[in-house]
């Protein structure tokens, strides 16, 4: 029911009373307006632009958000009104959709802002007014196969695990690129197309006579050489054609296929010369036939997309090829008539019949003119320039609708190939802020536990340590803390483009001095293999492993994790390096400390520029609560060598 | 052109105008501009007050009515074709432009063709704001098509007809054909006191007054608005 119309509810159950005399049986009691309110307005906030309604505006649709009893959790007691934090230049077609009955999408909008709006207030996009209705699916379809083309080529580029070989072949098939097996593949046939085709031209070219006989074409002079390259191509293209025939998915589909059929109308007529041979009776077929080799150049379609677009192009205008195919034979009979009655009275005509004037016409009318036949009356020559004259026209009208369509077309698929350029960088810049903000929870549960080894250790002027957190920001990591601590794992964040590796350690309590090395070589053997960034493995002198502080020689393992603490206390100790090179590559590692380590540490340290603020704490005893045990110097403190001249390492050592 | 006199008007001149401007290839806007003839007639109501005054309404009330009507019918009268299309909108499956006819009819009290805010609000202040005779003279005036005193059988079918085909096809029990046709007789029966086959307002309200059902049936009409 229409909103305006919801007003005339009175009105229709007034109209009833005509039933009431009729009626053989009692009516049914009339529903009780139990909250019968007079009509007030209501003050709609929506991020500060104030909107007034009737309240019976709003119910006209009950089963929206403003309809119903949904609002009251927007209701804002000290105002007196509803607050929304919401688009207010949308709310506006939304609130005129409840007064008119008819919603309206704004033009300058976003499509997909504008969804979110409508889904955020209930009211499904179906109810969009005609008048608006298709923009709206223009649109809403425009973008959809934006988003359909930016998964489509996520999807190719993420690596399938489990492929079987058939459809890793068919993949190879489909995108060259994807393999350098492929690749090649791709450029030896394209090769040999070429060649296919150059040899089918230059078959027929003239070579020189052989004394003793006439001209002959190189074909025929040199037939065997022919025969043979004849030969390797279609045997390369049969072959090719079998391999794509295995691989299909649906094989029926792909006979169907447009290339398919191209391909064995391509390699057909060997065979069936090979079968036919030396027939005298069907050698007319036969050289019939050789004619199809030319389609091996549509072959080429497969390797260039402007050649594809421009298929695609013809078929989805063929309703206008259509056309103009239509209204030029209409006009081509029109004339050649006129033109045949014209130029009958003139003496050695050339215009012998309806069907030979046709060539006339069609010849003028493309603005050819070859000059073969022409008018000789004076009639002839009028009705000769009007159809000249109508012929740009009729052709000229449906070019542009075709030419329109390529354009179209074209830009679209440049409009995704630079998407799809972009989309690298553009993740890129996307992941870097990601692990900027993974980072800043890092950073804020070291600072977190800087401050909380402060107050416990009463040191006033390093209090305010770190960057300020909001509260939202440090809510968050409040919550991934208490993950951490819940499940006792370690927090991974891995980064194969940016090579940021940070990891959390679970305090672990209770650990004796081997099973910490236990834990320690452990862990880092785990972290070995799980790094994927070429770049670290390749990173000469990164940074250590644990409990190499004896050894003080530089592995390559990429991490070096600490698990453990040795302190009882619930703060966590963390190291963080953050390790920048040429490349753009972090290398963050985080190892716990025990006390002493942090003091050995510092000297090992050897930054050359510092990229984070380094905060160094001293250590003070009193850090160990219940009086554990220092652990000896044997004990696996964390030993960061860093000798790579060119890297900037920054330690930060937390307690 | 302009100066030609009126006889010049005709297929003659327009022809003449139309080979010239093809020759002249003038870029004149369009004519169609020149046909639009002023068709919206905006009406408005009286004052509230000789509203309040004239019906059983309050001020808020009135105001209410107004603005739902204002809404559907901007320019501020409804004719026919609206009235049937506003009315339709609440009997989705059936065909209640017959029955939209009958109450179109019924609020035009001036039948002049368009009901205006003031025939509007002066009919539902009677059947929703009437004594019970009031309102039983409204259904009266309904059912009299013709308007001459009494409802005929023929009357009564065409309505009886138009109130189930507001039902629609899918009904349980189905409908059949004799429906309408049984259930005048019924009314007939009820109401023709003198039974001479048509039912005066004299009668028609006497037998309304003896019938418990439809004395309490019109009494749902008090809390309608």
């Amino acid at each position: 029911m229409a909103a305006g119309v919801a007003a005339w509810l009175p009105f229709a159950r007034a109209a009833a009373i005509g039933w009431m005399p009729v009626a053989n049986c009692p009516m049914p009691l009339a529903p009780a307006d139990k909250n019968k309110r007079q009509d007030e307005l209501i003050v709609l906030n929506v991020s500060g632009r104030r909107f007034q309604t009737w309240r019976t505006t709003l119910e006209r649709y009950p089963d929206t958000l403003l309809g119903s009893t949904e609002k009251e959790f927007f209701f804002n007691e000290d105002t007196k009104e509803y607050f929304f934090d919401r688009d207010p230049e949308v709310f506006r077609c939304v609130l005129n959709f409840y007064r008119t009955g008819k919603l309206h999408y704004p033009r300058y909008e976003c499509i997909s802002a504008y969804d979110d709006e409508l889904a955020f207030y209930g009211i499904l996009p179906e109810i969009i007014g005609d008048c608006c209705y298709e923009e709206y699916k223009d649109r809403k379809r425009e973008n959809a196969e934006r988003l359909m083309d930016d998964n489509d080529s996520e999807n190719n580029q993420e690596s399938m695990p489990s492929l079987s070989f058939r459809q890793t072949m068919w993949r190879a098939f489909e995108n060259p690129h994807t393999s350098t097996l492929a690749l090649v593949f791709y450029y030896v046939t394209g090769f040999f197309i070429a060649v296919s085709v150059i040899t089918n031209v230059v078959e027929t070219v003239p070579c020189g006579t052989v004394p003793g006989s006439k001209e002959l074409p190189c074909g025929e002079r040199y037939s065997v050489a022919f025969f043979c390259l004849d030969t390797a191509c279609v045997m390369i293209f049969t072959v090719e054609y079998l391999l794509r025939l295995f691989a299909a998915p649906s094989r029926y589909r792909f006979i169907r296929s447009v290339m398919s059929i191209i391909d064995v109308v391509a390699i057909m007529p060997y065979y069936i010369g090979l079968v036919m041979a030396n027939n005298e009776d069907v050698s007319g077929a036969f050289v019939t036939l050789r004619v199809f080799r030319v389609f091996r150049i549509f072959k080429f379609s497969r390797h260039s997309q402007g050649l594809r677009i421009l298929g695609y192009t013809l078929k989805s205008c063929a309703s206008e090829l259509g056309f103009l195919l239509f209204s030029l034979t209409m006009a081509i009979i029109i004339f050649a008539t006129v033109m045949f009655y014209a130029e009958k009275g003139s003496s050695a005509s050339k215009f012998t019949s309806i069907p030979a004037s046709f060539w006339y016409t069609i010849v003028t009318m493309t603005t050819l003119g070859y000059g073969d036949m022409v008018p000789k009356t004076i009639a002839g020559k009028i009705f000769g320039s009007i159809c000249s004259l109508s012929g740009v026209l009729v052709i000229a009208l449906p070019v542009p609708v075709i030419v329109s369509n390529f354009s179209r077309i074209y830009h679209q698929n440049q409009r995704a190939d630079k998407r799809r350029a972009q989309k690298k960088a553009r993740l890129a810049r996307i992941r870097v802020a990601k692990t900027g903000s993974s980072n800043a929870y890092l950073h804020s549960k070291r600072n977190g536990l800087l401050n909380e080894a402060l107050e416990l250790t009463g040191t006033p002027e390093e209090e305010h340590m770190g960057k300020s957190t909001s509260l939202i920001e440090s809510q968050h990591h409040h919550l991934l803390h208490c993950l951490e601590k819940t499940t006792g794992l370690s927090y991974l964040v891995d980064d194969p483009l940016l090579s940021v590796r940070t990891s959390t350690i679970k305090n672990h309590e209770f650990i004796d001095e081997q099973m910490f090395e236990q834990n320690c070589m452990e862990s880092s053997m785990q972290n070995y293999p799980s790094t994927r960034s070429p770049s670290l493995s390749s990173h000469p002198g990164l940074t250590t492993t644990c409990c190499s502080r004896r050894s003080k020689k530089t592995t390559h393992l990429p991490n070096s994790n600490l698990p453990a603490t040795r302190l009882r206390s619930m703060q966590e100790l963390s190291t963080i390096h953050i390790q920048g090179s040429e490349q753009p590559s972090l290398t963050t590692s985080r190892s716990s400390l025990n006390l002493k380590a942090d003091d050995g540490l510092r000297p090992n340290c050897k930054t050359s520029q510092i990229t984070t603020a380094i905060i160094s704490i001293p250590t003070p005893p009193a850090l160990t609560p219940e009086g554990e045990s220092r652990p000896p110097p044997a004990s696996p403190g964390p030993n960061t060598n860093i000798p790579s001249i060119a890297s900037n390492v920054v330690k930060v050592s937390a307690l | 052109m302009n100066r030609c006199p009126r006889r010049c008007r005709s297929p003659l001149g327009q022809a003449a105008r139309s080979l010239y401007q093809l020759v002249a290839g003038s870029l004149s806007p369009d004519s169609v501009e020149d046909e639009f003839e002023l068709s919206t007639v905006c009406h408005r109501p009286e004052g509230l007050e000789q509203l309040q005054e004239q019906t059983k309404f309050t001020r808020k009330e009135l105001q209410v009515l107004y603005r739902g009507f204002k809404n559907e019918c901007p320019s501020g009268i409804v004719n026919e074709e609206n009235f049937k299309q506003i009315y339709s909108q609440f009997f989705p499956q059936g065909d209640s432009s017959t029955y939209a006819t009958f109450l179109f009819n019924a609020f035009d009290t001036n039948h002049d063709g368009s009901v205006s805010f003031e025939d509007f609000v002066a009919g539902l202040s009677v059947i929703l704001r009437g004594t019970i005779d009031d309102r039983l003279n409204w259904a009266f005036n309904l059912y009299d098509l013709n308007k001459d005193g009494c409802i005929t059988k023929e009357e009564m079918l065409d309505i009886m007809k138009s109130i189930y085909d507001m039902m629609g096809k899918y009904t349980y029990p189905a409908l059949r054909e004799e429906a309408p046709r049984e259930h005048v007789e019924t009314f007939f029966q009820k109401m023709d006191r003198n039974k001479d086959g048509v039912v005066t307002i004299e009668e028609f309200i006497e037998s309304c007054q003896k019938d418990e059902n439809i004395m309490r049936s019109m009494q749902l009409f008090d809390n309608v608005i």
